[in-house]
């Protein structure tokens, strides 16, 4: 190879780690304005019919909330993502029920909990639940007891209708040492989940019609979990 | 946040001394040869070799890799076929390949009642031998406002007894009533921040009982359950 050859593939190597770190490291450009925000969704999502945008929520760098209502008069939700070097709508709910935003695959001290529940339903607070039901198992001369496990965290919808809520440290270390011992086993059973149960103003267990059954926009690149209701009798009050 | 860098020693040592076993039968059949292969094809061909059919197999609760039909010679056989004096240079070392599943084999037999020597699993300080950093989180209702005592734990780890574990009349004692949810977990704590013997690779759910006297292990394979004189835990009374 000639001098002049390793020295233009020298070049190209730089240009191309250049145009690669453009497109996938570099740190995001400011939050597009909220005119944007809507033209876009109706764009991508005509269904949205997003006319005002009630605020931008920043989960961390490169994850954006957009709580939105529409001209039906719904109070839906927005997620944006910066990715190659833009920011993209990754999904688009046109109804705001609560659901689990996963930003990082496995690792639950990135997932929230995220909602916009429409102010029709009178909702007054959502709890939160990390639930493991209580068990037994007897097999092969071993004895197994899986004692229940209950956490809860509540939020008032009083003020904002809309919200994001990371895990709590405390759920996020049951989380992770549960998922260690059942990964290291040979069959291992998932039997923990997270829920929530809608409460109205008189701390009655109510359903918000008006803000579940949306329809959505889903980009393949977000990992959005459904959440199971609780019923009010299925959580254990202590003696 | 807890850094968690309690790996398998005693597997990872026994992997390694497969690996340097491989290699010095690899060395061995190389300086036998009289006709050579290049020196950079024998990892991979071994490598090939290694790729086989295998059945599982339960055995003394962990299961093991039975190779049955060697497939990486066979496509090795076929790739060097027609060039006669190739396939004779690296037939050796394609069954050397084959015979390295037994190698893991015979060394995952070994690590088993190694590992259960220097760490026994019906022992509570092996799963709970650091408790520098420990504290309790509540995970359930039922749990009262209430710390872990350090000193107690410590003091306490090597004479705890091991009891048996009632798991059907513990669960049927909480449903008494079965109409009411008003109901008290008997294990509301988790013992958290807790490290296991080092090198042990291993991980347990460390649950504490309502009393602060009990300990319920909840490791992959099974469950142990201990009981102290002493509460592990103070105040809330």
């Amino acid at each position: 190879m000639t001098k002049k050859k390793i020295g233009s593939l020298g070049f190209f190597i730089i240009l191309l780690s250049i145009i690669v770190y453009w497109f996938y490291f570099s740190s995001p450009a400011p939050f597009p304005p909220n005119q944007q925000l809507i033209d876009e969704m109706n764009r991508i999502f005509p269904k949205a019919t997003a006319s005002i945008i009630q605020d931008t929520i920043p989960i961390d760098e490169r994850h954006v909330l957009v709580p939105f209502i529409s001209q039906k008069d719904d109070y839906g939700l927005s997620y944006w993502v910066w990715k190659h070097h833009k920011w993209q709508v990754a999904s688009i709910d046109t109804k705001g029920e609560p659901m689990l935003w996963k930003l990082n695959g496995n690792d639950p001290s990135s997932f929230y909990f995220v909602w916009n529940i429409n102010p029709r339903d009178h909702l007054h607070s959502i709890h939160f639940y990390l639930i493991r039901n209580r068990g037994y198992r007897i097999a092969e001369g071993i004895e197994r007891y899986y004692p229940r496990v209950q956490m809860e965290k509540k939020v008032s919808i009083q003020e904002k209708s809309y919200g994001a809520m990371q895990l709590s440290d405390e759920w996020v270390t049951f989380m992770n040492a549960y998922s260690k011992v059942e990964s290291a086993k040979q069959f291992p059973e998932q039997n923990m989940f997270l829920g929530w149960t809608p409460y109205d103003q008189t701390n009655n267990e109510t359903f918000p019609w008006s803000s579940v059954n949306g329809t959505m926009y889903l980009n393949s690149k977000i990992d959005l979990d459904y959440l199971m209701t609780v019923g009010k009798g299925d959580i254990e009050i202590p003696r | 946040m807890e850094i968690d860098s309690n790996y398998n020693v005693i597997e990872i040592l026994t992997v390694i001394l497969g690996w340097l076993a491989i290699i010095f039968f690899a060395y061995t059949i190389y300086q036998k040869q009289m006709v050579k292969p290049k020196v950079w094809e024998i990892p991979l061909i071994i490598l090939v070799g290694l790729f086989s059919f295998s059945i599982n197999w339960k055995m003394f609760d962990v299961m093991v890799q039975l190779p049955i039909l060697p497939l990486g010679v066979w496509i090795l056989y076929f790739v060097f076929k027609g060039k006669d004096q190739r396939w004779q240079t690296c037939r050796s070392f394609a069954w050397l390949g084959f015979g390295a599943n037994f190698i893991f084999l015979a060394s995952t037999l070994l690590t088993l009642p190694v590992h259960h020597v220097i760490y026994p699993k019906d022992d509570l300080s092996v799963y709970i031998s650091n408790v520098e950093n420990a504290s309790i989180i509540n995970i359930h209702p039922s749990a009262k406002d209430r710390s872990l005592n350090k000193d107690s734990l410590r003091k306490q780890l090597d004479t705890m007894r091991q009891e048996a574990i009632y798991s059907d009349q513990w669960y049927k004692e909480t449903y008494m009533d079965p109409s009411s949810s008003k109901r008290n977990e008997r294990f509301p704590y988790l013992l958290i921040g807790t490290s296991s013997k080092w090198g042990s690779g291993l991980h347990a759910l460390i649950y504490i009982e309502d009393d602060g006297k009990g300990i319920l292990l909840s490791t992959p394979k099974k469950e142990l359950y201990f009981r102290s004189k002493d509460s592990l835990l103070e105040g809330g009374e």
